[in-house]
């Protein structure tokens, strides 16, 4: 029994001090424009009892969204939350438990000062001996990077060709936070967060919501969900054995690989690149990439929209957002909206595209294979 | 006064904070900081409260500019990957500017002020690292 992609919403990823988390939605929902009821709502957001003081979110986005009445529950696993909402509606539509499930993503992170938010976003790693000691979510990224550009003599403008890369992609996505280009040499320079991480290395904090239908019925959708798998791995980056891995991530895409027969022939990629320093880990931990070789792969354009292994057409989180909750169902929205023809970006020739996410350095991956209709 | 903090929480942890009190393995061997009642990569429960060297080597580090709220007097913050040897512990490294630290140098654990509770007053203690001082 399959799972598609119905249709999916979105608002445009920013500062948006004059709209509330409600409004948002409100908006995504509108953008979306599918009156289908739902049986059951999965909200997706990680920041809501500091950010607006709301538990039962899930509740209150059921009334917010005129469907009272529906159960709705809300899923938390960090940076991973819209990729594993994702992976619960597909398991649940295709055991046959439900007919169509609204997801809905959102995040409000520009209702505090940053360094206030810095501090909420650094309980993505371990809480008491990580977050307690004042390591932020850029410095641990950091550590990784610095280990890589000493273990693999590679150097920050090499690296800095994704970035550059990312607002490349982001200038044709209506949606996307950052839509300027810059060059490896700006990222260098730019005011540094956590050395080597540089503001420009590092994703914008923005808001923004994005709902998705998801349904057992084949007609009129989108795209189909072929397959989305996930699993976790040590929390404190000090059980890794080694902090430029990340075996979770791995096992998802291995098992992925196992579903789809042995054989994977992905037309697009669209990753979680939170620093510049993420998607080489993460290309290098699925094994498209040996250790160490992905910075010269990604530098010779095999990542590029035209290259061999097109990722993060939109922009990644680095230049389109991350807006955590609901980072992982902007993934899903705009591929399905890529192979459908219905986004503002096409890929005309592109049948499967995979989405991966990591939570912190790994602690939680998935994995959500789809297929165009 | 308001408490930003659990004192409980604390007061748990702080013979960990302050000794660097790891877990051994009973049944595979590893020793692992932070310490868990089950082992993270054999899942024994068999596990012992071990006290991990007080000095290493440094790992890798990074200088933080933007550190999360409560830092600020601290700022800018360096985070270290120490490598004890039998495990590694990540922390802060104090009693050194940045052009003073390099991969590889050896460093000593020492209890340092982590932060304070806001109003509460309450000062919390925890290991941090620093360039080991040489004894002549
Ligand atoms: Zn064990």
């Amino acid at each position: 029994m399959g799972v598609y992609v119905k249709s999916y919403g979105l608002t445009k990823l920013g500062r948006s001090y004059f709209k509330s988390l409600y409004d948002l939605v409100n908006d995504a929902l509108s953008d979306m424009d599918d009156t289908t009821k739902p049986d059951l709502i999965i909200v997706s957001s990680l920041f809501t009892s500091t950010s607006i003081g709301q538990l039962d979110l899930a509740s209150k986005i059921a009334e917010i969204t005129g469907y009272k009445g529906v159960p709705a529950i809300r899923v938390e696993t960090g940076e991973t939350s819209g990729h594993n909402a994702v992976l619960m509606a597909f398991r649940l539509l295709a055991s046959g438990q439900y007919d169509n499930i609204l997801l809905v993503g959102a995040e409000k992170t520009t209702e505090f000062l940053a360094a206030r938010m810095y501090k909420e976003i650094s309980k993505v790693f371990d809480s008491e001996y990580e977050a307690y000691m004042g390591v932020g979510h850029a410095s641990l990224h950091a550590l990784a990077m610095k280990e890589y550009m000493r273990r693999y003599g590679k150097t920050h403008r090499e690296l800095a060709y994704w970035p550059a890369l990312m607002h490349q992609n982001a200038l044709n996505n209506p949606y996307a936070a950052l839509r300027f280009p810059v060059d490896q040499d700006s990222v260098v320079k730019a005011n540094t967060v956590s050395d080597p991480i540089t503001l420009l290395d590092s994703y914008p904090l923005v808001d923004g919501a994005s709902t998705v239908i998801l349904t057992r019925n084949p007609n009129s959708a989108l795209a189909e969900i072929k397959y989305a798998a996930a699993a976790t791995d040590v929390m404190p980056i000090t059980h890794k054995e080694d902090i430029l891995d990340l075996p979770a991530l791995r096992t998802v895409y291995n098992r992925i690989k196992e579903e789809s027969g042995g054989d994977l022939s992905i037309d697009i990629f669209e990753v979680t690149d939170q620093f510049t320093i993420t998607p080489y880990l993460i290309f290098e931990s699925i094994g498209i990439a040996d250790k160490g070789s992905s910075v010269d792969m990604v530098n010779n354009g095999l990542f590029d929209r035209s290259g061999q292994y097109p990722t993060n057409v939109t922009g990644g989180l680095k230049a389109r957002g991350h807006p955590f909750g609901a980072t992982g169902l902007y993934q899903l929205s705009e591929i399905a909206g890529i192979l459908s023809g219905t986004f503002p970006i096409s890929m005309e020739d592109a049948k499967e595209a995979l989405i991966l996410g990591i939570n912190g350095l790994g602690s939680n991956a998935s994995g959500i294979l789809v297929g165009r209709r | 006064m308001s408490m930003e903090y659990s004192v409980p929480l604390y007061w748990r942890n702080r013979i960990n904070y302050y000794r660097l009190i790891g877990g051994k393995c009973k049944k595979c061997g590893r020793i692992f900081f932070p310490p868990y009642n089950r082992c993270p990569y054999c899942g024994s429960d068999e596990i012992e409260p071990v006290e991990l060297p007080r000095t290493g080597k440094l790992l890798t580090y990074t200088v933080s500019y933007n550190p999360p709220e409560g830092y600020k007097l601290q700022t800018p913050l360096i985070i270290g990957l120490v490598d004890l040897g039998v495990a590694k512990v990540v922390a802060q490294i104090t009693d050194a500017q940045p052009d003073e630290l390099k991969e590889g140098m050896d460093v000593e654990a020492v209890v340092r002020r982590i932060r304070e509770d806001r109003t509460a007053g309450l000062i919390h203690y925890a290991y941090k690292f620093r360039p080991l001082v040489k004894q002549e």
